[in-house]
C-alpha cells in the first residue's frame, strides 16, 4: 500500500438517507470513512468533479472511485455515469453503480455506458456490509488507476 | 348432301349462266333460221307471183283470141270488148312479169321471149280483126293464114309459159325440200336447248332453295346465339360498360342500369362515363380514362359511383379499349363489380384494427405501468427494508447489553420478516420478468438440463440429500432454455421440498410423446394436496400450506404456468392429501423459431 488510507477520496452519489449512513457505517469498518464524500443527487455530483465553488474543501485530485446509486433525483445516475465516461479527465475513475435495480436492462445500459462495476444492493445487512466493505478493499486498495 | 358440294350459290350461279348462254345461242340461231325462212318465203312468194303473171297473161291472151273469134264469126262488135280490154291489160302484166323475173337470167329470157311472142299474136289478133270486118275471098284467105298463124304464136306462148311455170314449179319444190330439212334440224336444236335451260335454272332454283334454307337457319341460329349473348351480358353478374372515345356511355347492361338505378334511355347516348363517378374520384378516373386511350387497361380501380338518387355505389373497374383491325378505336369494354359488401368487410377489418390497436396502445400503457410498478417495487421497496434491517442490526451491535433477552427477540423477528419480504420482492420480480423476456428457442435436451440444475435444487433444500430421483429417459423438446431451467428448477424443488419428510423420499421425472405433444411428469411420494383447492394451485402468492411447515412465496408454480403458456403448453397435476402429487407439463411436438 503505497499511500496512506486517509488520503484515499471516495464519492458516494446516494439520495436515500439511510442507504447513504449504512454505507459509510460499512466503509467505516475499513476505516475509508475519512475521505467519503456524501452528494445527493447527480447534479451535486457532478459540480463536485468538476471543482466548482460549492465544495470548496475538496481536494485537487478527483476522486480514486466512484460510488454511483441508479435512481437519483435531478440528473439520473445513469445520465451522471455518461458524462464521467464522456469526459477525457474523468473517464479513468472507476465508478461502481450501487443501485436496488435488478433490471437487465439498466445493467446492459450501464456496461454500454462503461462502468466498472455493478452491484445490486443486498437487502440483509451483513451481507450489504460485506458487499460494500468488498468493494471498497478491492476498488480502492486493490486495484491500480493510471496516475494523472 | 350439300356438304359434297362445295359451293351451292357459285354452282347455281355457274348454271343460271350456262342456261342464259344456251338460251342466248339458241336465239341467235333461231334469228338466223327465221331469217332464212323470211328470205326463203320471198322466194316462195314470188315464184307463186310468176306463176299467177304467167297464168293471167295466158288467159287474158285467150280472152282475147276468143272475143276476137266471137267477132270474126258474128260480126258482132260487142264481143270485142274483151278483146279490147285485153290488148288493153296484156302488154302492161308482159311488162310486169318481166319486172319479177328480171333477176333470175333463165326466166327473164323466157318472159322476154314471152314478151315477143305476145306481140306477135296480138298483132295478129289486130290483123285478124281487122280482116272480119269485110268479108272477101282474100281476105278468107288471108284470115285463114292469120288464124293459122296465130294458132301457131299460141301453141308457142303455151310452150314458153308451161316452161315458165315448170321453172317456178321446180324452185317451189327445191325450197319446200330445203325447208323440211332445215325443220328437222331446227327442233332438236331448240327442243334440247330448251330442255338443257330448264333443266340447269331447275338444278340451280333447287340449289339455290337449299342455300335458302340453309342461310334462314343459320340466321336463326345466330339470333338465338345473339339472344343468348345478350342475355348474358345483360344479366351477368357484374356491370358491364362501353364508351366512346369522349366518355358517353354508348352501352350498358341491365345489371348496371338496376345497381345505378336508371332506365336505359336515360343512359344509353346521353350519359357520360364522368357522370356516373363520384367528384373526389373524378381526377383519379380521368387520368386512368386518357391511360386506357393510350393503351394501358384500366386495372382494379376503387371508384365511388353515383346512383341516380345521389347515394353512393363503391365498385372495382377494369377496363380496356377496343380496337378495329386497322386499329381504329371503336369503344371500350369495361367491367363493374359491386364493391358493397367488400367495403363493409374492409370497414370491419379496418374498425376491428383500430380497436385492436386501441386495445394495443393500452395494452402497452398498461404493461409500461407494470413495468415501472415492478421496477419501483425493486427499487423502492427493497430501500426500506434494507433501512429496517440495517439499522435493526446497528441496533443489536450497538446496543448489546442494553437490550434484555426479548428486545433481542423482537428484534429477531423484525429481521426474520424482512427477509420473508424480500424475498417474496424477489419472486414477484423473477415472475414479472417471465412474462417479459424475450424468447430464444433452441432445441433442448432435457436430460442434460436436469443433470445440470439437479445437484443445485437438492443442495438447496434442508433434507434434499435423503431425496432419491428416478430420472427416466426424456425426449428432446423446442424451447427457450432458460426458462425452461426455470421451469424445471420450481417443480423440482416443490416435489423436494414436499417429500423431503416422507420415510422414503422418492421423486419421478419422465417424459413421453402423446399424438402432437411432448409431456414430462415430476412425481413425489410426498404430502400432496386436496383436490378442491386445485384452482389455486397456478395462481401467484397463492398457497395451500402453511408457511410454517412448508416455507414459500407462492410464486414457483405460476412462473412454471406462464412459461409454459409462453410455449403453447398446458400445465395441470393431480394428487390426494398424504399420496404424493404428479405435476405435468406439455410442449407442442411441433414448436420452433418458425412457429
Amino acid at each position: 500500500m503505497d499511500e496512506p488510507v486517509e488520503s484515499v477520496e471516495i464519492l458516494l452519489v446516494e439520495d436515500n438517507p439511510d442507504d447513504a449512513e449504512l454505507t459509510r457505517r460499512a466503509l467505516e469498518k475499513h476505516h475509508f470513512i475519512n475521505r467519503v464524500t456524501w452528494v445527493k443527487d447527480g447534479a451535486e455530483a457532478l459540480s463536485y468533479l468538476y471543482g466548482s465553488d460549492t465544495f470548496p474543501d475538496r481536494p485537487d485530485r478527483p476522486p480514486r472511485l466512484i460510488l454511483l446509486d441508479f435512481k437519483l433525483p435531478k440528473l439520473d445516475g445513469i445520465e451522471v455515469l455518461r458524462r464521467i465516461k464522456a469526459d477525457e479527465s474523468l473517464k479513468h475513475i472507476p465508478v461502481v453503480m450501487l443501485t436496488s435495480s435488478s433490471e437487465e436492462k439498466d445493467l446492459v445500459e450501464a456496461y454500454r455506458l462503461g462502468v466498472n462495476s455493478y452491484i445490486v444492493k443486498p437487502v440483509e445487512f451483513e451481507e450489504f456490509v460485506k458487499t460494500v466493505s468488498g468493494i471498497g478493499f478491492y476498488w480502492v486498495l486493490t486495484n491500480r488507476v493510471p496516475e494523472c | 348432301m350439300i356438304s359434297l358440294i362445295p359451293n351451292p350459290r357459285r354452282v347455281s350461279l355457274l348454271m343460271i349462266f350456262l342456261a342464259i348462254g344456251i338460251l342466248l345461242w339458241m336465239g341467235v340461231v333461231s334469228l338466223h333460221f327465221l331469217e332464212s325462212f323470211l328470205h326463203e318465203s320471198d322466194r316462195v312468194e314470188h315464184s307463186w307471183m310468176v306463176l299467177t303473171s304467167v297464168d293471167r297473161l295466158f288467159s287474158e291472151l285467150q280472152d282475147a283470141e276468143t272475143g276476137e273469134r266471137g267477132y270474126i264469126i258474128t260480126r258482132t262488135t260487142s264481143f270485142l270488148s274483151p278483146y279490147q280490154s285485153a290488148v288493153k291489160e296484156v302488154r302492161g302484166h308482159v311488162q310486169d312479169l318481166e319486172n319479177i323475173v328480171s333477176d333470175r337470167p333463165g326466166q327473164k329470157a323466157r318472159a322476154e321471149k314471152l314478151g315477143r311472142l305476145v306481140n306477135k299474136r296480138l298483132s295478129l289478133l289486130e290483123n285478124g280483126v281487122a280482116l272480119g270486118e269485110g268479108v272477101s275471098p282474100q281476105n278468107r284467105v288471108a284470115l285463114l293464114t292469120v288464124m293459122v298463124r296465130g294458132k301457131e304464136i299460141m301453141d308457142q306462148i303455151r310452150q314458153v309459159t308451161q316452161s315458165m311455170k315448170s321453172s317456178e314449179y321446180l324452185r317451189l319444190r327445191r325450197r319446200s325440200l330445203q325447208f323440211f330439212r332445215t325443220k328437222k334440224k331446227v327442233l332438236p336444236f331448240v327442243g334440247s336447248g330448251l330442255a338443257a335451260s330448264i333443266l340447269m335454272i331447275g338444278l340451280s332454283a333447287v340449289f339455290l332453295s337449299r342455300e335458302i334454307d340453309r342461310r334462314l337457319q343459320a340466321e336463326q341460329k345466330a339470333r338465338q346465339y345473339g339472344d343468348e349473348i345478350r342475355n348474358l351480358y345483360d344479366y351477368a353478374p357484374c356491370g358491364y360498360q362501353s364508351v366512346d372515345e369522349k366518355g358517353t356511355i354508348i352501352r350498358i347492361n341491365e345489371t348496371e342500369l338496376v345497381w345505378l338505378g336508371y332506365q336505359r334511355e336515360e343512359i344509353e347516348g346521353i350519359k357520360s362515363i364522368f357522370d356516373l363517378v363520384s367528384p373526389e374520384d373524378q381526377a383519379g378516373y380521368r387520368e386512368a380514362f386518357q391511360g386506357m386511350l393510350r393503351g394501358e387497361p384500366v386495372r382494379d380501380l376503387r371508384l365511388q359511383f353515383l346512383r341516380k338518387d345521389g347515394s353512393r355505389l363503391p365498385v372495382l373497374l377494369n377496363a380496356s379499349v377496343i380496337r378495329g383491325t386497322s386499329g381504329k378505336f371503336m369503344s371500350t369494354r369495361g367491367v363493374l363489380l359491386d364493391m358493397t359488401e367488400k367495403q363493409k368487410d374492409e370497414e370491419r377489418i379496418l374498425d376491428l384494427n383500430r380497436t385492436l390497436s386501441e386495445r394495443n396502445v393500452q395494452l402497452e400503457v398498461t404493461n409500461g405501468e407494470l413495468e415501472g410498478f415492478s421496477y419501483s417495487v425493486s427499487h423502492d421497496l427493497r430501500a426500506p427494508l434494507r433501512a429496517i434491517d440495517g439499522f435493526s442490526r446497528i441496533l443489536q451491535e450497538d446496543y448489546t447489553g442494553k437490550l434484555d433477552a426479548e428486545g433481542e427477540r423482537v428484534i429477531g423477528v423484525i429481521r426474520s420478516n424482512t427477509r420473508k419480504m424480500s424475498n417474496l420482492i424477489d419472486d414477484l420480480l423473477a415472475f414479472s420478468r417471465m412474462g417479459k423476456k424475450a424468447f430464444s428457442w433452441s432445441l433442448v435436451d432435457m436430460e442434460a438440463l436436469l443433470h445440470e440444475i439437479l445437484p443445485g435444487v437438492l443442495s438447496g433444500s434442508e433434507r434434499g440429500y435423503a431425496v432419491d430421483v428416478s430420472l427416466s429417459a426424456l425426449p428432446e423438446a423446442w424451447g427457450d432454455r432458460t426458462l425452461l431451467t426455470q421451469v424445471w428448477a420450481n417443480l423440482l424443488a416443490n416435489a423436494v421440498k414436499f417429500s423431503e419428510k416422507s420415510e422414503k423420499p422418492t421423486v419421478w421425472v419422465e417424459g413421453e410423446t402423446i399424438e402432437e405433444d411432448i409431456v414430462y411428469t415430476v412425481r413425489d411420494n410426498g404430502v400432496g394436496f386436496d383436490m378442491q383447492y386445485y384452482d389455486k394451485l397456478f395462481k401467484v402468492f397463492q398457497r395451500l400450506h402453511a408457511q410454517a411447515e412448508f416455507p414459500g412465496t407462492g410464486v414457483g408454480l405460476a412462473i412454471v404456468q406462464r412459461v409454459i403458456s409462453r410455449h403453447g403448453g398446458r400445465v395441470w397435476a393431480e394428487s390426494r392429501p398424504g399420496e404424493g402429487a404428479s405435476f405435468h407439463f406439455s410442449l407442442p411436438k411441433r414448436n420452433g423459431p418458425a412457429v
